[in-house]
C-alpha cells in the first residue's frame, strides 16, 4: 500500500516501460532490491513524482561544480584525539 | 517568577524557572510533579510522550539537594526536558518511533543527552517522533491547539509536549524541516542550528549529511540556554566543527535598528495561505518598524531543491535500512515509511551527486544573498496544521502531499546547512499557530536569536502555552 507519503498522483509510465523495455529481474538486480515483482512496481510508480523533479535537476549542466561531499581521509584519526 | 508561573510552573519558560531554581523559591521536585501531574491529565489526549523516566523524581531530589548545598549548575539545572525518541539514552528505551520487530538500539547517552544531563537538566521521558523521523505527521500525537490536528513532525512528540505545557523544552532533530516544522504548527520556538554545531552523535541517523541536532522551547531566551549547553565539539561526529561556543544569550535585547533583513520573494512566497502571507507580511513591517532594513532578492535554483532534497534522503535512507529491507523487516514499517525507504534504491549514483552539486550552488546562492543581509526571513510552514488522517493537502490552489508541503520552506536550510529558526507569528482564522523562519549566516546563531528575540519580545505570542482544546 502506498497510498501515504510522497505518491498523491500515481503514474504508469514507469511500471509500463519496467515491463516493457527490460525484464523486471534486470532492474532489480541492477539496482539491488529484493523486494518482490509486485511491490517493485509499486514502488516504480510510488517514485513517479520523484523523479519528475530529478528530470528537472537532470536538465542543469553543474560539471564544473564539486559537490558538497569532502572527503576528509584525517576524519578516523581525529574521532581517536590524534592530531 | 511572575505571578502566573508560579501558579503553572511547568508552564513557564525556562528564563523564569532558571532563576527562581537558584534562589530557592522553587523546589525542582515541585515543578517536576507539577509535570508529572500535566503529562497524567494531558497526555492520554496528546499522546506526545512514548516514555516517561522512572527515575525523573529521584533526579528532581537529587538537584534539590545539589542546589541546597550551593552547587547551582546553571539555567537548565532542574529544568524538566523532553527527549526525541531518535535520540540514544542509557536509562530510557529509544525506539526511534517504530514497532518493528528485529530493530533494536543501545542503551547509552547520546551527546547531546550528556550535556544536558551534565547541565542538571531532569530528562522526564521521551517524545513521539515519526517513524525512523521520516514524516511530517506523528502518529497518534495530537496538536495541543486543536487535537483534531496534526502537530507536525518528526518532533511532533517535543512540540505538542512544550506547547502542551508537559515539559519546559524539548530536544528535536531536523533532516528537512523536523525542528521548525512541529514547532511552526504547535506555537513554539524551535531552532536548527549550523550544521556541526551540535553533535549528532547517538542519534539514530536518518541522513547523514542533512540530520541537524536542536532545542523546542518556549521562548528564544529559552533556545539560547539550550544552545549553549548544546553546542560544542565532539570528534565522534564527523561533523561536528571545533569552533568556539559564544554565550547565546549575550546579544539578545539588543536593537536590530539597522540590521538588514533579506526576503526572499521566490520559493518561499510561492504558494502559501493567505493568512501565513499576512502574518509574515505583518511580521516583516513590525521588524521594519524597530529600524531593520528590508531588501528583497530572488533565488532561482531553489526550483530544483525539491529534487534534491529527495534525492539525498531517499538514497541515505535507502543505505541506513539497507540491512533491515534485505532481511524484510521494512514490510511492518508504517506504509509512508516503508514506502520512502524501498523507493530510495531508485535514486541513481549520478542524480545522488547531482543533488550534491545543487547543495554547493545553494550554498554559493546563500553566501550571496548574505552580503546584502544579516537574516532571511520568512514563513516557516506554507500551512497550519492539518487534520489528521489527512495525506493530500491543496495549498494555493494545488493538491500535494503532506511531506512535499511542509518541507517546502525549511528544507533550503538543511541543504544549505545555515542556522534557521521558527518563532509564533500569530494565528489564522481557526485560532491555529503561524510559524516565521528566520535563518542566518553559518555559525552565526547569534544574530538569528537576536532578531527571533526582537521579534518576540514585541509580540504577546512568545510563551504562552496552548489550550488543549478540541472543537
Amino acid at each position: 500500500m502506498l497510498s501515504h507519503g510522497v505518491v498523491h498522483s500515481v503514474s504508469r509510465n514507469l511500471v509500463t516501460s519496467a515491463s516493457d523495455a527490460a525484464p523486471i529481474s534486470t532492474m532489480q538486480d541492477v539496482l539491488g532490491t529484493s523486494l518482490s515483482d509486485d511491490r517493485f512496481r509499486e514502488s516504480l510508480a510510488a517514485f513517479e513524482d520523484v523523479l519528475a523533479e530529478i528530470r528537472k535537476l537532470r536538465s542543469l549542466d553543474l560539471k564544473d561544480i564539486h559537490p558538497a561531499v569532502i572527503f576528509e581521509p584525517t576524519a578516523p584519526y581525529r574521532a581517536k584525539g590524534e592530531k | 517568577m511572575k505571578n502566573d508561573d508560579e501558579r503553572d510552573p511547568c508552564a513557564a519558560p525556562i528564563e523564569h524557572l532558571a532563576p527562581a531554581l537558584r534562589d530557592r523559591r522553587l523546589s525542582p521536585v515541585a515543578l517536576t510533579e507539577a509535570c508529572l501531574e500535566r503529562i497524567g491529565a494531558s497526555d492520554g489526549t496528546l499522546q506526545s510522550f512514548v516514555h516517561v523516566a522512572k527515575s525523573t523524581l529521584a533526579q528532581a531530589r537529587d538537584v534539590e539537594r545539589e542546589i541546597a548545598a550551593g552547587n547551582w549548575r546553571g539555567a537548565l539545572h532542574g529544568i524538566p526536558i523532553g527527549v526525541k525518541d531518535n535520540y540514544l539514552t542509557e536509562d530510557m528505551p529509544t525506539t526511534a518511533g517504530t514497532r518493528a520487530a528485529g530493530i533494536s538500539f543501545g542503551f547509552y547517552d547520546s551527546a547531546a543527552v550528556a550535556r544536558l544531563r551534565k547541565a542538571g537538566a531532569i530528562l522526564i521521558g521521551k517524545t513521539r517522533t515519526h517513524e525512523f523521523a521520516w514524516g511530517t505527521v506523528t502518529p497518534p500525537t495530537r496538536n495541543p491547539w486543536d487535537t483534531n490536528r496534526i502537530p507536525g513532525g518528526s518532533s511532533g512528540g517535543s512540540a505538542a509536549a512544550v506547547a502542551g505545557g508537559l515539559c519546559s523544552a524539548a530536544l528535536g532533530s531536523d533532516t528537512g524541516g523536523s525542528i521548525r516544522i512541529p514547532a511552526s504548527l504547535c506555537g513554539v520556538v524551535g531552532l536548527k542550528p549550523t550544521f556541526g554545531r551540535v553533535s549528532r552523535y547517538g542519534i539514530v541517523p536518518h541522513t547523514w549529511s542533512l540530520d541537524h541536532a536542536g532545542p523546542l522551547s518556549r521562548t528564544v531566551t529559552d533556545a539560547a540556554l539550550l544552545l549553549n549547553v548544546l553546542a560544542g565539539y565532539d570528534a565522534r561526529d564527523p561533523a561536528c566543527q571545533d569552533r568556539p561556543v559564544p554565550d547565546y544569550t549575550k546579544a539578545l535585547g539588543l536593537p536590530i535598528e539597522g540590521m538588514r533583513v533579506g526576503v526572499c520573494r521566490n520559493h518561499f512566497f510561492d504558494r502559501n495561505e493567505p493568512a501565513v502571507d499576512a502574518a509574515v507580511e505583518r511580521a516583516l513591517s513590525d521588524l521594519s518598524a524597530a529600524g531593520a532594513r528590508v531588501h528583497e532578492f530572488e533565488i532561482p535554483n531553489l526550483q530544483y531543491g525539491l529534487a534534491a532534497i529527495f534525492a539525498v534522503e531517499l538514497a541515505s535512507s535507502a543505505a541506513y535500512h539497507d540491512a533491515s529491507v534485505a532481511a524484510g523487516r521494512q514490510v511492518h514499517f508504517e506504509p509512508d515509511v516503508r514506502s520512502l525507504v524501498e523507493i530510495g534504491r531508485l535514486v541513481t549514483a549520478a542524480d545522488y551527486l547531482k543533488a550534491e552539486q545543487l547543495r554547493a550552488v545553494l550554498c554559493e546562492d546563500f553566501r550571496r544573498a548574505f552580503e546584502h543581509a544579516d537574516v532571511i526571513v520568512g514563513p516557516t510552514e506554507p500551512l497550519t496544521a492539518w487534520n489528521s488522517g489527512e495525506w493530500t493537502v491543496e495549498v494555493g490552489g494545488k493538491p500535494e502531499s503532506v511531506l512535499a508541503a511542509s518541507w517546502r520552506l525549511t528544507f533550503p536550510y538543511n541543504l544549505t546547512g545555515l542556522p534557521a529558526i521558527s518563532v509564533p507569528c500569530g494565528f489564522d482564522h481557526r485560532g491555529l499557530p503561524i510559524g516565521l523562519q528566520i535563518a542566518g549566516r553559518p555559525f552565526d546563531e547569534t544574530t538569528v536569536l537576536r532578531v527571533a528575540h526582537a521579534f518576540e519580545r514585541g509580540h504577546a505570542w512568545g510563551g504562552q502555552i496552548a489550550t488543549h482544546r478540541t472543537p
